[in-house]
C-alpha cells in the first residue's frame, strides 16, 4: 500500500499536462493597408515611393512544433493557401493534446501550391489555379505611386510570382515581445499563439545584407523598380526586373549572386517569413 | 587577435578528442589556383568579353568549418539584433546573409600574394582537425609576403585586360585596397564560401579556387576610356565600375574551395 501511493505520488509528479498550440498568419499594415513614403527611410520608401497590394499570396507547409532532441510534437499536414492582403489575422493550423513543455524547434516552409492546397484567408479557387499554374508559393500584385514635384501621380502596378520553396526553421520570438525565447513553451491547459508574419517591404530592400557599417542604414527603394519598366506600359514585369541590372550605388547584393534587380528581388523574398511579428527564423532552401 | 581566436578553437576542440577519426590533427597544404582557361578569358552577364593578362592578389587567412555555406537568410547576427531590440517595429533593416559557420575544423594563417595568371600557388601550410568541412572563409590581407607584393602596390587586387563589346575594346586596369572591401565586407572577409562537402580523416590539400568571372559581374566598363596597353583605363576610386568591382570581389561565389587527401 506504501508502496503504491509513492508510486501514484511519483505519476503524478511526472505528468506534465497538455495544451494547445495556434498558428495563425497576418501580413501586417504594410500589406493590408500600404507601405508608404518617409524620407528618413525609417518606416517607408526612401524615394517618395508607396506601395499597395491588392493581393498577397503565401502557401504555408510544414507547420511543426518539435524539440532539438528530434521529439515531433505535432505537424501540419498538407498546405494551406492564404491572401494576407485581407485584413485580419487568419487561423492556419492548431494542435491540441500536445505536452506542456518548451518546444524549441518550430518551423515551416512557403513552397509551392499544389492541387491540394487549402484555401484560407481569403484565398480563392482562382488564386489556387494561379499559384500552382505558376508554380509559385509567394505572389504579389498591387500599385506603386509617386507624387511629383509638379504634382502628378505616377503610377506602376506589378503582377510577381516566385517559384521558391524556402524553409524556416529554428524559429525565435523576438526580444520585444518579451523574451527571445527559441520556439513556443505550451503550458498546461493553456493555449499558445504563434502567428507566421509575413514581411511585405522586404522585397524593396537595397541589401541582401545588413552593412558592415553601422551608418550606413538598409532603406526601401521602389525608383529603380520603376524605372525598369522599360516599355512605358505602366507595367513592371519580372522579365524587366530581370533585365534591369543593379545599381551598385543604391544596391548591394552582400556578397550574394544578384546582379539585377529580379534575381535581388527573388533573393529578398525567401525573407519575407518571420514568426510572431519581428521574430527571426533561420532559412533553407526547400524542397518543391 | 582573430587568427588567434581561431587557433584557441581548433586548440579546443583537439584537447577533448579520444582515439576516433575526428578531432586529429591533420596537416592542410593549400594552393590557390583560378577556373580560366589558357586564354584567359571570359564573358560577364553584361555582355563584356575579358581577357586577364595579369591578375595579382593578396590573400589573408582562410578558416574552415562544418556548417553549411551561407545562404540568403532572415536572423540578423547577435550584434543587429541587439540594435534591433533598440530600434521600433518596421525600421527597415537587410536580415539575409546569416550564416552559422558551425565549428571551426582548419585555417591557413599566413598571409600571401600571387599572380592567378602564373598557375596554381602553394600557400604556406595549415593546419586543422579531422572532421567535416563544408564552408570556409576566404580574407584579403595587405600583401606583405608572397611573389606579387611589389605589383600589388599595396592593393589587395590587381588586375589588367581588355574588355571587349559591341565593337569597342578598352584596355583596364583593376583594383582594390581593403579600404573599398571593407565597405560590404567586415574585415574584407568574404565568410559562407563554398568548401565542396568533405570528410577530412588525414592530411591533405585544400583547393582554393578563384572565379574571376564573378569579380566583374557587375561591372559595366562603359563608363571608361578606351585606354591603350600602355596606359590602360583605371578603375576611379570613387567611380561606378570601381565599386561593382569591390562588390565582386566580396561575392561568395567567387571562391570555392575543395579537399583532396594525400
Amino acid at each position: 500500500m506504501k508502496k503504491f501511493a509513492l508510486l501514484s505520488l511519483s505519476l503524478t509528479a511526472c505528468v506534465p499536462g497538455v495544451g494547445t498550440a495556434k498558428f495563425t498568419t497576418w501580413g501586417e499594415e504594410y500589406i493590408e493597408q500600404e507601405i508608404p513614403a518617409d524620407p528618413t527611410g525609417e518606416a517607408g520608401f526612401v524615394d517618395g515611393w508607396r506601395v499597395h497590394y491588392d493581393k498577397f499570396l503565401v502557401t504555408f507547409h510544414g507547420v511543426e512544433v518539435a524539440s532539438e532532441d528530434g521529439t515531433i510534437g505535432a505537424r501540419m499536414s498538407g498546405s494551406k493557401l492564404v491572401d494576407n492582403a485581407r485584413p485580419g489575422k487568419k487561423d492556419l493550423v492548431t494542435f491540441e493534446d500536445l505536452e506542456a513543455r518548451a518546444w524549441d524547434a518550430v518551423s515551416y516552409e512557403i513552397k509551392p501550391a499544389t492541387a491540394t492546397t487549402e484555401l484560407i484567408g481569403g484565398a480563392t479557387e482562382a488564386d489556387r489555379k494561379l499559384m500552382v499554374d505558376g508554380g509559385y508559393s509567394v505572389y504579389f500584385e498591387g500599385s506603386a505611386t509617386r507624387t511629383t514635384t509638379s504634382g502628378a501621380t505616377l503610377t506602376k502596378t506589378f503582377h510577381l510570382g516566385f517559384p521558391l520553396a524556402t524553409k524556416y526553421h529554428g524559429c525565435q520570438q523576438a526580444e520585444e515581445s518579451g523574451h527571445a525565447i527559441l520556439g513556443i513553451v505550451v503550458t498546461n491547459g493553456g493555449t499558445d499563439v504563434s502567428e507566421l508574419t509575413t514581411h511585405g517591404d522586404h522585397p524593396y530592400y537595397d541589401r541582401l545584407k545588413a552593412s558592415p557599417d553601422p551608418a550606413v542604414k538598409t532603406s526601401l527603394r521602389f525608383a529603380e523598380k520603376a524605372a525598369a519598366d522599360t516599355d512605358g506600359d505602366g507595367e513592371i514585369t519580372q522579365a524587366e526586373l530581370d533585365a534591369a541590372p543593379i545599381d551598385v550605388r543604391q544596391y548591394d547584393p552582400s556578397g550574394f549572386d544578384a546582379p539585377n534587380l529580379g534575381s535581388f528581388m527573388t533573393a529578398l523574398i525567401r525573407t519575407v517569413g518571420h514568426f510572431r511579428g519581428e521574430g527571426e527564423c533561420s532559412i533553407s532552401r526547400g524542397t518543391n | 587577435m582573430k587568427q588567434r581566436t581561431m587557433s584557441l578553437v581548433i586548440v579546443a576542440a583537439l584537447s577533448g578528442c579520444g582515439g576516433g577519426t575526428t578531432g586529429r590533427l591533420v596537416e592542410l597544404r593549400t594552393t590557390l589556383t583560378t577556373d580560366l582557361g589558357a586564354d584567359h578569358r571570359f564573358t560577364t552577364g553584361l555582355g563584356w568579353t575579358v581577357t586577364l593578362a595579369e591578375a595579382q592578389i593578396a590573400t589573408g587567412a582562410m578558416y574552415y568549418f562544418d556548417g553549411e555555406p551561407a545562404f540568403t537568410s532572415v536572423r540578423p547576427g547577435l550584434i543587429e539584433q541587439l540594435i534591433e531590440a533598440l530600434e521600433p517595429i518596421h525600421v527597415a533593416y537587410a536580415h539575409p546573409g546569416h550564416y552559422v559557420a558551425g565549428n571551426a575544423k582548419g585555417e591557413q594563417l599566413s598571409p600571401f600574394s600571387a599572380d592567378l595568371l602564373a598557375g596554381p600557388a602553394e600557400l604556406p601550410v595549415g593546419d586543422g582537425v579531422s572532421g567535416s568541412f563544408r564552408s570556409a572563409t576566404f580574407s584579403f590581407a595587405a600583401p606583405s609576403a608572397g611573389p606579387a607584393q611589389d605589383a600589388l602596390e599595396g592593393k589587395v587586387v590587381r588586375v589588367l585586360g581588355t574588355a571587349r563589346k559591341d565593337g569597342r575594346t578598352i584596355h583596364f586596369l583593376a583594383s582594390a585596397g581593403l579600404t573599398d572591401l571593407e565597405k560590404t565586407a567586415k574585415d574584407a572577409q568574404v565568410s559562407g564560401c563554398d568548401f565542396t562537402a568533405a570528410e577530412v580523416l588525414h592530411d591533405g590539400t585544400v583547393t582554393i579556387t578563384v572565379h574571376p568571372k564573378v569579380w566583374f559581374s557587375l561591372v559595366d566598363f562603359a563608363e571608361l576610356p578606351d585606354g591603350s596597353p600602355e596606359a590602360p583605363a583605371e578603375l576611379g576610386p570613387e567611380s561606378t565600375a570601381r565599386i561593382a568591382f569591390a562588390l565582386g570581389l566580396t561575392q561568395l561565389s567567387a571562391y570555392t574551395f575543395s579537399f583532396k587527401p594525400l
